[in-house]
């Protein structure tokens, strides 16, 4: 392999694949960073999964070219990549005991017996499952599985890992814990990893950057912040947060300002870059301030915007905090808030956060907000 | 088979477990008595029917001739010899040569099938190239024809090759008529294998040559003894071939061999059905055994 | 460069696809050629001497005489007769062995004590070997010390003793039907078991009569599996040799004919022309099928 260092372990220009009349990836630019923990997240059948197949090999594009640190891969063979994956559903040999499992990826490598014993080992020890090594892999928990998955795949040290939705398939809470060892893991080898989610949550708590992927097309790339922060579209904005985010629409902008008339006596004016004849304004739950109806008003100094009042339609208890949804004629938000501001039919204050608010434009696209 | 008998005895526990229960409830949903009378009464019928011949062939083959040729037929049998299968054994040609025949060439024509039809379906099953689902729907229109449709090209080929009268001429067509089976039967299971356990294989650094030789092949054991007990079959029973290439006595195989034995004895009944069990007796041992691996061969259909 | 390398460069100049492909082949060659060579060539070789007259000899060449065996075919008597009982035996024994199946599978579908080893047991006509299975009911049904004819006969009185039934076409389609009913059997019950009961407990509740819940509930879920027996059974029915040959010699059906013609009287252009008959009535009768009933 040409070690033509570049800043890019994998590099997809251009890339197209088709399955007949269907289009999975659409004509994407990626490049993956040497050592980063880069996560594909989108909703199923984006094209993500496709995506890291043709990193793979697994799968050939019909169009674009493939470079793993500056040369060409888009033909090479998948057993020449020098890379490994892990399977949504593990792929574990289910012939072999869990001790042949690991060994059978080091047989095409040029060490020798010890050598080979040696890497199982510390693969074994690194994933803490010495005791399952003589198990078949139909004796296993799900849990156990997904170790013994992960260690075939470092057990050859290669250049990159490549994982598909390796999570999904263990419980709530073990889903938790695992993440972080992955994380750990990855960044104690330092090994270059593409890993597809379709779940945000895991995706912000692992990713150093997230690409978010919708319709074959990629969306936005970028920090997990980033990301979550500055939403390049409405897609990436509604994709992203649980609950998902308020849009309103306004009235026609003039004057780079646009309007939502969520309220009276009050309109919530945004001031954008040049005029904008369509365009929604956005704000997430976690963003709005809800208040007693007979409150002094929203925090105005801490950048808050106040619209005045809305009807309390429901309250649901989420556990850590209460999910609300408020009215005002035909308008309807969500807000996320640590107490129960009044009950259900009464008027409360509310307020967005200046700061967050998110204005997208005719063709979704995100507009800066001048502050 | 005590496997078979414990399941039996299992399933059996089970059954009387809940006719217990449904007694006790006594619901008008539960069958009654008079239904489960007819119940009964059917399937000792159907059992009666499919085993009496069976259980004819048994008592045929261990009484005394006086005792076979006689009315009214001896139906439950008193006195017992082993004087027919001794007499198939003494015959001229003994009757463990047609047995030694007909082993070696199932054994060697499922062995080459298998071997061969391995390859075939897992290019049916996961290879994409152009023409391949032409030649799947050929392979199965094969099915259609039999044997009795070629018999005599193939007859003449195997002149044309200077084969007849030999053991290879039979091995070769029964070789080449399991086949389809094999690519049929051995291209499903490929496709029931999940994908993601192959490409592993390719990552972890295999060819595809390789991941069918390391991964895919241990894995399907159970439908590689399937095909080739079913090939075994087929080979076992085939008659129309056989009985056209072989001439010599010394190279029959089991069917030839035991209607053979009808020129060669008088009041030959006895004899024929000591050689019939003991060509039966391996059948039904392995079928004991190996069942739910041959319930996919038995669904396929016959071939001769 | 040698050729190995050179071969081993142009592999590797090839594009994965490419490879799959060539892959490919290379794997289903061996059976594909196999196949060809001996159900393609023998096919075309069979059409190519039905209009030839073949030497006793193999070093002759097979002389042409055109359509003669054919014309030689349609007037001879026993072709004719050969030919009516191949088409009354391949449907009355396929209805036997169908009916039959369907009967013992939605008996199997009770619960019963020992279901599991009886529904072996049942397997065992198709399984056992063909002679032994041929043979016993010819002794069975032997006209002097047989024991069918001695219960049917000389007990019951329902036909003279001393006829010999297995000359009757009727026994050969009782003996087909007994063989193969196991596969009906076989394909039915796995039909069957995979229908819910909910559908049935939805119609118990809504009154349905047995005889109402089999029509419309059981029937319909089998059509399909009964239409695929139906058709498989015929395909071999039709083609039945050793099953009829092994049992009588007496019930000349077309298989037996073939069997006689080609190699008792060696007049294997003969025997070559009724297989090619045999073939047209067997695809017609599949394409038919196929395009009617089954609407595939």
């Amino acid at each position: 392999m040409s070690n033509k260092n570049t800043e890019y372990g994998v590099e997809l220009r251009n890339v197209t694949k088709r399955f007949g009349d269907l289009t999975a990836v659409d004509d994407i630019d990626l490049a993956v960073r040497d050592g980063e923990f880069l996560v594909l997240l989108g909703p199923s059948g984006c094209g993500k999964t496709t995506t890291l197949r043709m990193i793979a090999g697994l799968e050939v594009p019909t169009d674009g070219t493939i470079e793993m640190h500056g040369s060409d891969v888009t033909e090479k063979l998948p057993q020449k990549r020098d890379l490994s994956m892990v399977f949504q559903n593990y792929a574990l040999y289910p012939h072999k005991t869990v001790e042949d499992n690991l060994r059978f990826p080091l047989g095409k490598m040029d060490i020798t017996e010890e050598e080979a014993t040696e890497k199982v080992e510390y693969a074994t020890e690194l994933l803490g499952i010495e005791d399952l090594l003589d198990k078949k892999p139909g004796q296993l928990s799900g849990g156990q599985r997904q170790r013994v998955a992960l260690g075939r795949t470092i057990v050859r040290e290669p250049n990159l890992f490549l994982m598909d939705e390796p999570l999904s398939n263990l419980d709530a809470k073990l889903r938790v814990n695992t993440r972080s060892e992955l994380k750990d893991l990855q960044q104690q080898l330092g090994t270059t990893t593409v890993y597809v989610t379709h779940d945000q949550e895991e995706a912000m708590s692992i990713a150093d950057r997230i690409v978010i992927m919708d319709d074959g097309q990629i969306q936005q790339i970028g920090t997990p912040q980033e990301v979550y922060k500055n939403p390049a579209n409405e897609f990436v904005a509604s994709f992203l947060g649980e609950p998902g985010m308020n849009f309103v629409q306004t009235a026609a902008s003039s004057n780079g300002s646009v309007h939502a008339q969520i309220t009276e006596p009050v309109d919530l004016e945004v001031s954008v870059e040049g005029d904008v004849p369509h365009s929604k304004v956005g704000v997430r739950p976690q963003d709005v301030w809800v208040g007693p109806g007979n409150s002094p008003g929203a925090p105005r100094d801490n950048g808050y915007v106040e619209i005045s009042k809305m009807r309390l339609e429901t309250i649901d208890p989420l556990g850590h905090s209460y999910e609300l949804r408020l009215e005002r004629g035909d308008h309807s938000i969500i807000a996320l808030s640590d107490d129960v501001p009044g009950q259900v039919g009464d008027e409360v204050d509310v307020a967005f956060n200046r700061s967050s608010i998110h204005v997208f434009g005719e063709n979704t696209e995100a507009l800066s907000v001048k502050p | 088979m005590i496997g078979l008998l414990m399941a039996a005895v299992r399933e059996s526990i089970q059954t009387t477990k809940s006719v217990f229960s449904g007694a006790f409830r006594q619901s008008q949903i539960e069958s009654t008595l008079f239904d489960r009378l007819v119940l009964y009464g059917c399937v000792g019928l159907t059992l009666f029917f499919v085993l009496f011949p069976f259980y004819w062939m048994v008592v045929t083959s261990i009484i005394p001739s006086t005792e076979l040729y006689r009315l009214p037929p001896a139906v439950i049998p008193t006195e017992f010899t082993f004087d027919h299968f001794r007499e198939i054994m003494d015959a001229q040609v003994p009757f463990y040569i047609y047995f030694f025949n007909s082993f070696v060439v199932a054994v060697i024509s499922s062995a080459m099938a298998v071997g061969i039809s391995i390859f075939g379906a897992y290019s049916f099953a996961r290879l994409e190239y152009p023409g391949r689902a032409f030649m799947v729907r050929g392979v199965l229109l094969s099915y259609m024809i039999a044997g009795i449709l070629m018999v005599v090209p193939i007859f003449q080929i195997v002149v044309w090759l200077g084969l007849v009268d030999t053991l290879t001429s039979v091995v070769l067509t029964h070789f080449i008529f399991t086949i389809p089976l094999g690519l049929y039967l051995l291209g499903n299971y490929f496709r029931s294998i999940p994908k993601e356990i192959e490409e592993a294989g390719l990552i972890d650094g295999y060819s595809r040559v390789e991941v069918l030789l390391r991964i895919t092949i241990p894995m399907s054991v159970p439908a590689i003894v399937a095909v080739f007990l079913y090939s075994f079959l087929l080979s076992w029973n085939e008659y129309l071939y056989a009985s056209i290439f072989l001439n010599t006595q010394e190279l029959y195989t089991l069917p030839i061999g035991i209607e053979f034995l009808q020129f060669e004895f008088d009041d030959v009944w006895g004899e024929i059905m000591a050689a019939s069990m003991l060509t039966t007796i391996p059948v039904v041992i392995m079928f004991l055994y190996l069942e739910k691996y041959m319930m996919a061969g038995l669904s396929f259909g016959s071939m001769d | 460069m040698s050729v190995i390398s050179q071969t081993k460069q142009r592999y590797d100049n090839l594009t994965i696809k490419q490879k799959e492909v060539y892959l490919g082949y290379a794997l289903i060659l061996p059976s594909v050629l196999l196949v060809a060579i001996t159900l393609v060539y023998p096919l075309l070789y069979n059409f190519y001497l039905s209009f030839t007259e073949v030497p006793l000899t193999p070093a002759e060449s097979p002389e042409w005489i055109g359509l003669e065996n054919y014309m030689t075919l349609i007037s001879d008597p026993d072709f004719l007769v050969a030919l009516r009982n191949t088409f009354i035996f391949t449907l009355f024994s396929d209805i036997g062995a169908t009916v039959i199946g369907l009967g013992v599978a939605l008996l199997f579908t009770k619960e019963f004590f020992g279901r599991r080893l009886a529904r072996g047991v049942v397997l065992l006509p198709y399984i056992a070997p063909l002679i032994a299975s041929a043979f016993v009911w010819q002794w069975i049904w032997d006209p002097t010390y047989g024991v069918g004819q001695f219960f049917f006969a000389d007990l019951l009185g329902l036909y003279d003793s001393g006829t010999d039934l297995r000359n009757s076409l009727t026994m050969v389609i009782v003996f087909e039907s007994w063989r193969y009913f196991p596969f009906a059997f076989l394909l039915i019950l796995a039909r069957l078991q995979s229908i819910p009961d909910e559908l049935y407990e939805a119609a118990k509740v809504d009154g349905a009569s047995r005889w109402a819940r089999f029509r419309d509930i059981t029937l319909p879920e089998l059509k399909y599996v009964i239409a695929t027996v139906f058709l498989i059974r015929w395909i071999w029915n039709f083609n039945v040799f050793a099953d009829v040959w092994l049992f009588t010699r007496d019930v000349p059906v077309l298989g037996v004919f073939v069997y006689q013609t080609g190699f008792n009287q060696f007049e294997q252009g003969i025997a070559a022309a009724t297989s090619m008959i045999m073939l047209v009535f067997l695809m017609l009768f599949v394409a038919i099928y196929v395009t009617w009933v089954i609407e595939w």
